[in-house]
């Protein structure tokens, strides 16, 4: 069946869960583009012919059928990359400029080089607010309180805060932070706000 | 906090607005911008305002004594409103991340832009960045006659219905233009009603601030 | 040094600073704990808060963090350790403790600066510290002021009477301090770390019903636990009830509309002394609290039988004390406390109301302070000894058990906890049953196998206490009149072995002892020294020890010439 390949790329990205990027499918993105290639050179040859013979009308609906299949296979295509790019893109609002590894070592060269991109756009764009920038990956959530309880999930070495003084982040250890400070961490999941 | 502050409004005469009526503007065009389908015209005017704002708060915050009950509630009103101003630009970009090209063609073709020129640029480049990749790792690959792209056909749906409520009175609101037989349905706006209606009629007064969606 | 005005000279000084706070893992450390949080919470203080259970974590935490802090806060720990030789801090560090251990260790006490003790004036915790006098006296600067010239003149001076009568007045002087320190070491607990901060709180005007609570939990726990005497327990929960009654009186005066079904309620009652009754069934709780399993005697068939027929004296039908208590007819449990009194009586069950305290939410089941306790208790040693080997995960659900009373952990911690005293009777009944307990004369001691199936639970010094308690309370019901009361004023002994190649050694005092001073801690030193064995004073109650398995033997033996 034609477009079954492709259709295969659509599932791949609905079964993704949330926060997670699957690797991307380079073989599959060739097949389809592969099977893309036959179709329209199988076209090509039927056009021709049917150039020279008139009455063919089985040949014509094959082409016609063939013609849906290309701009499927097409648009499935088309919606698998952006759909990643949309994924990319949430994970840089949650994780940061840095991307961790896992992620990395999912995402194609090209999505990369797209990523880095956008990096520089939303960075130029941020800091284009305001006089000094405006980082709105920071307040997330509305606040409630300026200081929030958190506590520790992973060793992390010493944290630098604002104003120049350090903390340990230990496993299990709790701390009592201005929220300004942790709310990255909370979202890379160093820490974890009690309620 | 109450100190008058000069900004330039819309209208050509200056307008002199507290601090706290540019903050109900932004709750305003905030709550507006989270529940239009479309992006709203840009409100720089605003946003640059309570952006001042915010620096000239934190900076008296840090030159005040730490620990002190007033310090910490200044703080987290800062927060506050770092948080609404935060979520509105957001809000702004996830739109135009969403409808990226039919904005610059709507920019290009030379209606009043909703983009303010920073995110003009913005929605330049992602729009360019999201066309090279797409261009180079698939649609280059592609056979000739369908290496086309078209973006543009991603436009918000104003045809979604909407709630919201009445600030200034209007009559002969036109509910539905479209239908050729019936001339129009027709209401009048009152002050505090509450109407559930298609975006697109109303965009205009959602803009004006004569409604406001809820 | 002892901090005269906690309120100036410790919470004022640190509410600008940034602070560590290490907390010892028990019951009161983590209340007072809680209690610190929230004063913290109101005046923005930031904080690192990590959970320590023996002196070894003590120490670790704080060269881990001694770069970041300069002011740290022990709860419930550090009081009866010469911290200054222990954790030898910077000059700038500044260590304040809050600790219910006694006796107060004295460098602590006399040290000018850098410790800062805050606990009670009242004369139960000042008094019993000697003076200075006593125990510091400037001979030895004297000595070393004049040391050459002393020793250059000495033939000069030898027969000098001032100085002869300075060395005999000096002599005589360090016979009576090693006294009096003899004497002070005893160990017992003082006024809990929960009630000194609470006090604290509401000299500032900022302690709330959720606080309250928190040292309500604390004082039962001491008294659950045989720290504390059914005096003291009684005087703790009298001033608490004051506090109860003037935070109820606060509220009234509001619009009583205004609170919320939701808020917590705490009210103050007689209740039984039974274990988890709420949670359990009547008959299993009889069956497993220290009072009334011990007066049955529940190990022996006779003892069943009058427990059956206690049940049967109060009316109530089998099926339905055997079944959960919340599925008892309401008509008989409303009566429940009278007709237990009323049977208690016939059948010589002593004491078995008690004045305490519960906590109401919404409309769920109430919890009682003593429920509480032993959910806390049993989630701080669920985890130790098992695959999941980690006490601070156990810190970190206790803590979470103690914000709410509805929280899920309290009752995961109540499902432990009767895990727990079914472990602890069914080994009662067997050590009586084989004898397992002896008389080494000066106490009572008894040891547990390697390789006995709840050896995981032995391993933990809060079970193993408890268990100790049971123990010890149900022998002396096993012997006959005569040899009862000589066993009452015995000190009991246990050690239970520990998967690492140490053994564990507790003693508890003698029932007869009121005021529930443990001179174990002192014994344990001597016992020590003596012997040479291999062990660390490695918990925070000096009335338990860590000895080398090969050295139990010769270590006890020790203890035996000691104390006789």
């Amino acid at each position: 069946m034609f477009g079954e390949k492709a259709l295969e790329l659509i599932r791949e990205l609905h079964r993704n869960r949330e926060g997670t990027l699957a690797p991307y499918n380079e073989d599959g993105v060739r097949q389809v583009l592969e099977e893309m290639q036959a179709l329209y050179e199988a076209n090509q040859q039927d056009v021709s012919q049917l150039v020279q013979n008139e009455s063919d009308q089985t040949s014509l609906t094959a082409v016609q059928i063939r013609h849906d299949s290309l701009q499927r296979n097409k648009r499935c295509l088309l919606a698998y990359l952006y759909n990643r790019l949309q994924k990319i893109r949430e994970l840089r609002w949650e994780f940061g400029s840095v991307l961790p590894a896992n992620v990395r070592s999912n995402m194609s060269p090209k999505e990369m080089e797209w990523f880095s991109k956008y990096n520089r756009t939303l960075a130029n764009y941020m800091r284009s607010l305001g006089n000094g920038g405006l980082d709105l990956t920071q307040d997330m959530q509305p606040p409630q309180n300026v200081h929030i309880e958190v506590r520790c999930v992973e060793d992390r070495g010493e944290l630098e805060l604002d104003d120049g003084s350090k903390i340990l982040l230990k496993k299990n250890s709790m701390h009592f932070l201005p929220r300004s400070q942790c709310e990255h961490l909370i979202r890379q999941g160093v820490l974890k706000q009690v309620t | 906090m109450d100190d008058t502050l000069n900004i330039s409004g819309l209208s050509d005469d200056e307008e002199h607005l507290t601090s706290s009526q540019v903050l109900q503007q932004l709750e305003e065009i905030w709550m507006n911008e989270r529940l239009s389908p479309n992006l709203m015209v840009c409100r720089s005017d605003i946003t640059d305002c309570i952006l001042e704002q915010i620096q000239e708060m934190e900076e008296n915050i840090s030159k005040a004594q730490k620990n002190e009950l007033k310090v910490s509630l200044h703080q987290l009103e800062v927060d506050r409103i770092r948080y609404m101003l935060s979520s509105y630009l957001r809000c702004r970009l996830e739109k135009i991340e969403k409808y990226a090209s039919s904005l610059i063609k709507e920019a290009a073709d030379g209606d009043q832009s909703r983009l303010s020129p920073e995110e003009y640029t913005f929605a330049r480049e992602l729009t360019s960045g999201v066309e090279a990749h797409l261009m180079s790792s698939a649609l280059r690959l592609m056979p000739k006659n369908l290496q086309s792209l078209n973006l543009q056909e991603y436009a918000p749906s104003l045809d979604r219905y909407v709630f919201l409520r009445v600030n200034s009175p209007e009559e002969g609101v036109i509910v539905d233009e479209e239908t050729d037989q019936n001339n129009g349905d027709k209401i009048d706006f009152e002050v505090g009603a509450q109407h559930i209606m298609r975006y697109k009629p109303i965009e205009h007064f959602v803009e004006s601030g004569v409604v406001s969606l809820l | 040094m002892l901090i005269s005005n906690p309120v100036r000279d410790f919470f004022h000084k640190i509410v600008q600073e940034r602070v560590l706070v290490m907390v010892a893992q028990d019951v009161d450390g983590l209340c007072a704990c809680k209690i610190l949080q929230s004063l913290f919470k109101c005046d923005h203080v930031q904080y690192t808060l990590v959970p320590v259970s023996n002196k070894q974590d003590l120490l670790r935490e704080f060269d881990a963090h001694k770069e970041q802090y300069k002011h740290m806060i022990l709860l419930n720990c550090g009081g009866n350790i010469d911290l200054l030789d222990v954790l030898d801090p910077e000059d700038d560090i500044m260590i304040y403790v809050i600790d219910s251990h006694r006796p107060v260790d004295l460098v602590n006490f006399y040290c000018e600066r850098q410790i800062y003790l805050i606990m009670r004036h009242g004369p139960d915790e000042i008094d019993l510290i000697p003076d200075y006098d006593c125990i510091y006296r400037n001979y030895e600067s004297d000595e070393e002021d004049s040391g050459t010239e002393y020793e250059q003149s000495s033939k000069r001076h030898k027969f000098d009477t001032e100085t002869l009568e300075k060395r005999r007045e000096k002599k005589i002087w360090e016979e009576k301090r090693k006294e009096i320190i003899f004497d002070y070491e005893f160990s017992y607990y003082g006024t809990s770390a929960s009630v000194v901060l609470y006090e604290l709180a509401w000299k500032m005007s900022k302690d709330d019903v959720t606080m309250l609570w928190w040292a309500i939990i604390a004082v039962t726990s001491q008294y659950q636990n045989k720290r504390i005497g059914r005096e003291r327990y009684i005087s703790g929960v009298l001033e608490l009830q004051g506090h109860l009654s003037r935070l109820n009186h606060r509220t009234e005066d509001q619009d009583t509309t205004t609170m919320s079904i939701d808020a917590m309620k705490i009210n103050f009652e007689h209740d039984l002394d039974i274990a988890l009754y709420r949670h359990w069934s009547l008959f299993e709780s009889l069956c497993h609290s220290l009072n009334s399993s011990t007066t049955f005697k529940v190990w022996t068939n006779l003892g069943m039988k009058r427990l059956h027929q206690f049940l049967a004296e109060m009316g109530i039908p089998l099926t339905q004390c055997k079944q959960s208590f919340a599925f008892m007819e309401t008509k008989t449990r409303d009566n429940l406390q009278t007709l237990v009194q009323e049977a208690a009586e016939k059948f010589g069950l002593r004491n078995i109301k008690y004045h305490s305290f519960t906590a109401q939410c919404g409309f769920i089941h109430k919890l009682c302070a003593s429920d509480a306790v032993y959910s806390i208790d049993a989630l701080l040693s669920s985890k130790v000894g098992s695959e999941l080997d980690d006490e601070n995960s156990n810190f970190v659900d206790a803590l979470d058990s103690l914000s709410r009373i509805t929280a899920p952990k309290v009752i995961s911690g109540l499902e432990t906890a009767k895990i727990q005293l079914k472990a602890i009777k069914n080994n009662v009944g067997s050590f009586i049953d084989i004898g397992q307990v002896l008389s080494y004369g000066p106490f009572l001691f008894s040891s547990i196998k390697e390789g006995s199936p709840d050896s995981t639970f032995f391993a933990q010094p809060s079970f193993l206490l408890m268990f100790a308690h049971y123990l010890l309370h149900s022998y002396i019901r096993s012997l006959g009149k005569s040899k009862r009361e000589r066993a009452r004023n015995l000190p009991l002994v246990v050690s239970a072995p520990k998967q690492d190649g140490n053994t564990i050694i507790m003693g508890i005092p003698p029932i007869a002892e009121e005021s529930r001073k443990n001179l174990f801690g002192n014994a344990f030193v001597h016992s020590a020294e003596r012997t040479k064995s291999r062990t660390e004073h490695y918990f925070f109650d000096s009335s338990a020890v860590l000895v080398k398995n090969e050295d139990t033997s010769k270590f006890i033996d020790a203890l035996i010439t000691i104390m006789s």
